[in-house]
């Protein structure tokens, strides 16, 4: 019996040293997490940023390079970019990396943002499948919306408040539709997520390509509509400022953002999975005029 | 003693000597575990007062070391009977193999050798009372606590075991204390009795003298003495009491006449209510001017011999007792209940 | 089908090539489900004791209180936590967000109602006058309570499996308050939340059927410990 509870309190010390034990083994990321909460000069940075930035790939190929250069470590928390915004906001980010301009202008204008950046775009598709049920095949964005509405074929919407539902909500009012009703489905989720309800449901939905070609081989769904202006998908790279709040940090942001736009990481953008998918995800556009992206 | 603001027990003077054996006896609710466990140093209520163990006062560690209690309920430690049995020993630091050699003679004794490698979840509740008592045995205590520990096993396992017991105990230099709601127990066990009603001694003296000497309605009723008759009936003084078994219809009219014997009380008249056969004897109930009676007829009584229900019958009463320190008007309360669980 | 084949060709491959990131991985999986359940252990047992077996008032009231925690969404969880570690939050001075350290403070969160109600469970089938008894043979009060814990064995390792099993398995929390991070914070269960949503399902797979593993490991262990001779000849 009392080896019984000799070996339950075994157990116990086990699993405390367990814990204990395999922290140094983890590695550098928890020394260095640790580390953070004793001196604030430690240098590590939050970024908030979209899914399609993380789900594509794009930023494990990118932050190990920006961390090897600057020394900075980069935590990566990636959600829609309204939710990007108001971490932000917050002062629980330092820098952001997101598609949404208006909202992104709105919210620099209320001035605890610093600087706002033009870093890369790449393109909204619209998605269906095949059988393309309201003939959207070809049309103009703003025609296929409507066609879509009319015929109340399944549209699924990322419903997350996102920079591709924002896209989406333009291009409704574009079209001079309100949707509504049971033909439209609103996932609040991720980019990936709702193209497989969408794929699944055989509905059409909007996506920005990357993430599309990324998951286009375990998808039904195809591209209908391209190539149209509207459909551009800017990412802005904003750092934050101590005005949003006092742990904010200014400058690990600013060594982001002028990273983001440095020529040679503008370069590793441009070639980013053309490897993989026969073309670039992404088209690097620092320094460009945002007015006439597209053309 | 107290819990919170109620007094749950107040006792004056307990003792008992090594060697010999305390019953206490109660009904249910007495406050018989609560002595036990405040005599132990067991309770978590709050116990003022002294508790002497050889005549200095006992501490926790020291009341620890001396002694061992069986509870009502056997209670085992997962594992086999051998190792319950040395439970006691081992947690008095010795080795294991040291308190099995201490255990054998006292697992010899109680027979309990062929179950010694039994897991304590295939015994039955006797057998697990057995080591539970066994348990206690083997640490040779100062004082052995015992709270009910025959109650809920058959008459035969109850029999046995308390014989068994009582076999272990002789000679051995252990004070004993019993707590029990049965008469039977403390006469088979017990040199020395006391009654205790409501949280208070109520008598304390040799066990045969005490159980046959009821002071009031309450230790009447603890010591079977259910039937109350008061003095209207009788023409004396005092109330009496009588047991069952010594109350008996007066079926032969030619039955001779009161008094042949100093406690013999005149036959007393009533109406029959009922008869009901209990095999191995009849019972028969009366109503009196003065309250029900109880007669216990030995063996099968034949209904030709038995007056109607309803009909006029005399009952005699032999060896009743006087409850001296009672008056004939402070105790009608206890006149129409039954005996209690005892 | 196939890619339930293919998550169980890549779970092999991953483990047999020492791929060092999935290897990070379950590093970082095992060491903050055992810690926040090591830790919950610490927190819980006590405490589960003291419901168990003292008197005092508000008893019920903590008892049903831990019930219902054992029912609390991790993602909630993981919500208080984010929130009291968001540097404008109470504790945001500490620097924790996104750390393993934080996980483990979510998932003993999440884990200490479990072992609380377990614990109290455990100890209360157990005979009320136990203790009385063991003290009445002459064991003292520690050991007294510890032989309790020795009778109350077998459900009390069941409880911290349970809270294991909770933790382990939980994401909501891990990818709240861990944020995700390759090498830092990502563990088996946010891992494959990720690899499904780029569509690497077979991946994802593989990581739920190392997950799978791993806890059988733990429990496997745990289980022989249990199930093992109470009492030695």
């Amino acid at each position: 019996m009392r080896r019984g509870i000799l070996i339950g309190i075994a157990w116990i010390v086990a699993v405390l040293l367990a814990g204990c034990g395999t922290a140094p083994s983890a590695g550098g990321p928890s020394a260095s997490a640790s580390a953070a909460s004793a001196a604030p000069a430690e240098k590590s940075l939050i970024l908030a940023t979209t899914t399609s930035t993380q789900d594509s790939g794009l930023l494990d190929e990118l932050l190990p390079v920006f961390t090897r250069e600057s020394g900075w470590q980069v935590k990566t928390v990636a959600v829609g970019s309204g939710q990007a915004i108001e971490l932000g906001r917050r002062g629980e980010a330092d820098a952001l990396l997101v598609h949404s301009p208006e909202a992104e202008e709105k919210f620099v204008a209320e001035g605890s943002a610093g600087a706002r950046r033009l870093v890369m775009h790449n393109d909204f598709v619209l998605l269906g499948p095949k059988a393309d049920p309201a003939g959207v095949r070809g049309t103009s964005s703003a025609d296929a919306m409507k066609k879509i509405a009319n015929a109340e074929a399944v549209f699924v919407s990322r419903g997350d408040e996102s920079g591709t539902h924002a896209k989406e909500k333009g291009l409704w009012s574009q079209a001079g539709v309100t949707p509504g009703g049971s033909w439209y489905q609103s996932t609040g989720q991720g980019m990936g997520a709702t193209l497989r309800v969408a794929g699944e449901k055989a509905g059409y939905t909007l996506s920005d390509r990357a993430t599309y070609l990324t998951q286009r081989d375990s998808l039904e769904l195809e591209v209908l509509s391209e190539g149209d202006p509207g459909l551009l998908n800017v990412y802005h790279v904003i750092e934050m400022t101590q005005k949003a709040g006092g742990r904010v940090r200014a400058d690990g942001a600013k060594a982001f953002a002028d990273w983001m736009v440095a020529p040679a990481t503008q370069r590793l953008i441009g070639e980013f999975g053309r490897a993989k998918f026969g073309q670039p995800l992404f088209t690097p556009d620092a320094g460009k005029d945002e007015a006439k992206l597209g053309e | 003693m107290r819990a919170g603001d109620r007094e749950l027990l107040s006792v004056p003077e307990l003792d008992v000597a090594s060697g010999r054996t305390l019953a206490v006896l109660g009904p249910n609710g007495a406050g018989k575990s609560t002595l036990l466990r405040a005599l132990g140093l067991l309770s978590s209520h709050r116990v003022s007062g002294v508790i002497l163990l050889d005549g200095r006062p006992a501490t926790r560690p020291l009341m620890r070391h001396a002694i061992t209690a069986v509870l009502q309920r056997p209670i085992l430690r997962r594992g086999t009977v051998a190792a319950n049995v040395i439970s006691g020993l081992r947690f008095r630091g010795m080795s294991r193999r040291e308190a099995r050699l201490r255990a054998w003679p006292w697992m010899e004794a109680l027979g309990l050798v062929p179950f010694a490698d039994r897991d304590i979840r295939s015994l039955s509740i006797g057998e697990a009372q057995r080591v539970s008592i066994t348990r206690a045995l083997a640490v040779g205590p100062k004082v052995l606590l015992l709270d009910e520990p025959f109650t809920g096993l058959d008459s035969t396992t109850r029999a046995d075991l308390i014989a068994d017991l009582r076999a272990a105990l002789s000679g051995q230099p252990t004070a004993t204390i019993l707590v029990t709601h049965d008469r039977q127990e403390a006469l088979a066990l017990a040199e020395d009795t006391a009654l205790l009603i409501g949280g208070r001694i109520r008598q304390h003296g040799p066990t045969t003298e005490v159980l046959d000497h009821p002071s009031d309605a309450d230790t009447a009723r603890l010591l079977g003495y259910t039937n109350l008759l008061p003095p209207a009936l009788t023409g004396r003084t005092h109330p009496l009491v009588a047991r069952p078994e010594h109350t008996h219809l007066i079926l032969d009219p030619s039955d001779g006449p009161a008094g042949q014997r100093d406690d013999d009380v005149r036959p007393v008249p009533g109406t029959l209510r009922r008869t009901v056969a209990l095999g191995i004897a009849t019972r028969v109930d009366v109503d009196t001017a003065g309250g029900p009676l109880t007669c216990l007829h030995p063996g099968d009584l034949p209904g030709t011999s038995l007056p109607p229900v309803g009909g006029d019958v005399r009952v005699r009463v032999r060896q009743a007792r006087a409850l001296a320190g009672v008056d004939g008007n402070g105790w009608t309360a206890g006149l129409g209940s039954r005996p209690s669980a005892s | 089908m196939d890619v339930l084949f293919d998550g169980f060709v890549d779970a092999v491959e991953l483990l047999l090539s020492g791929d060092e990131d999935s290897w990070t991985i379950i590093a970082l999986t095992l060491r903050v489900s055992l810690t926040a359940t090591a830790i919950a252990l610490l927190v819980g047992l006590p405490l589960g004791a003291i419901v168990a077996l003292a008197r005092f008032p508000g008893r019920r009231v903590l008892l049903a209180a831990a019930n219902t925690g054992m029912g609390m969404p991790p993602v909630v969880v993981g919500l208080f936590v984010t929130v009291l570690l968001w540097r404008s939050g109470p504790l945001g001075g500490l620097g924790l967000l996104y750390t393993p350290t934080a996980m483990i403070v979510a998932q003993a969160a999440i884990a200490t109602p479990v072992v609380i109600a377990l614990v109290a469970a455990a100890l209360q089938q157990v005979d009320p006058d136990f203790r009385v008894q063991m003290q009445a043979l002459g064991a003292n009060r520690v050991r007294a309570f510890a032989a309790l814990l020795g009778e109350a064995r077998l459900p009390l390792f069941a409880g911290t499996m349970a809270a294991f099993g909770a933790v382990v398995s939980e994401v909501g929390a891990a990818q709240m308050v861990g944020g995700n991070l390759v090498g830092q914070t990502r563990v088996l269960t946010t891992a494959a939340v990720l690899a499904t949503s780029r569509g690497q399902f077979s991946l994802a797979i593989a990581f739920g059927l190392i997950l799978l593993l791993i806890a059988f490991g733990v429990n496997l262990s745990l289980t022989l410990v249990q199930q093992q001779r109470a009492v030695p000849r």
